[in-house]
């Protein structure tokens, strides 16, 4: 589909130097895309961005473990956090890592808002770790592990999907 | 500092200009401990963690395009 034919405007912003928000409207009823993004058996068929996705754990609770394993033609890649809070069908709050940077916690809240007319916009709030947390990382030798990461994640963002 | 100009067969002035422009830049930062300059790695990190944030923004973005592409061919399911 081409960007033009998007059923829904797209938007995405850096309100400070460590937050991320993305703001979409989607075409389908707030339980369907709550449904498509708790119910593992749906999750399985988009997350992975067109690449086989493995869900090792999807406990959507709160403390509940998650755990999808992505595989890319050059390898696999897990990413994994806990459920901070979970709000049928509103909004969750849940911690985000990737293997290839340990340590470095993303913590991302989903709101689901019911427009009402059958759509549901669907904001993102994702927020890095506090300037202190990563230097004392970046300190402790991750730096070289960091960029070997890198050259991984740019393959992750090269594959099909 | 001493011990780096000894490394790079360099003269402690020369040393000094290029650790200069290496702190100007952010990528190192010095303190001076007695007649000792000390030389460390600079903010230069702070590159590292935008590059995470730009990384996991671009994932972001391909995934809501997917679920999007998945509500729209599931569409008529409860």
């Amino acid at each position: 589909m081409s960007p033009a034919a998007k059923p829904s405007p797209a938007t995405v912003t850096q309100p400070s130097d460590r937050e991320v928000r993305t703001e979409r409207i989607f075409n389908a009823t707030r339980e369907r895309v709550w449904k498509a993004m708790t119910d593992p058996a749906l999750v399985a068929q988009w997350w992975g961005r067109g690449n086989t996705l493995v869900i090792e754990r999807l406990e959507v609770q709160r403390g509940g473990h998650w755990r999808f394993v992505e595989h890319t033609p050059d390898g696999q890649h897990g990413f994994e956090g806990r459920f901070r809070e979970v709000t049928p069908p509103e909004r969750m709050v849940r911690t985000f890592e990737w293997d290839g940077m340990p340590g470095h916690v993303i913590v991302e809240s989903t709101m689901l808002e019911d427009l009402g007319d059958g759509r549901t916009k669907v904001i993102t709030l994702s927020l890095f770790h506090t300037t202190e947390e990563r230097d004392g990382m970046v300190q402790s030798g991750m730096t070289e592990g960091m960029n070997q990461s890198y050259v991984a994640l740019d393959k992750v963002l090269a594959a099909p999907g | 500092m001493g011990s780096l100009s000894e490394h790079f067969e360099m003269t402690l002035t020369g040393l000094q200009k290029h650790v200069r422009v290496l702190e100007e830049a952010g990528l190192v930062t010095t303190e001076k401990v007695g007649r000792v300059r000390h030389c460390r790695l600079g903010p230069r990190k702070l590159e590292d963690v935008a590059k995470w944030m730009t990384a996991y923004r671009t994932l972001l973005e391909q995934r809501l395009d997917h679920l999007e592409d998945f509500l729209e061919r599931t569409k008529g399911t409860p």
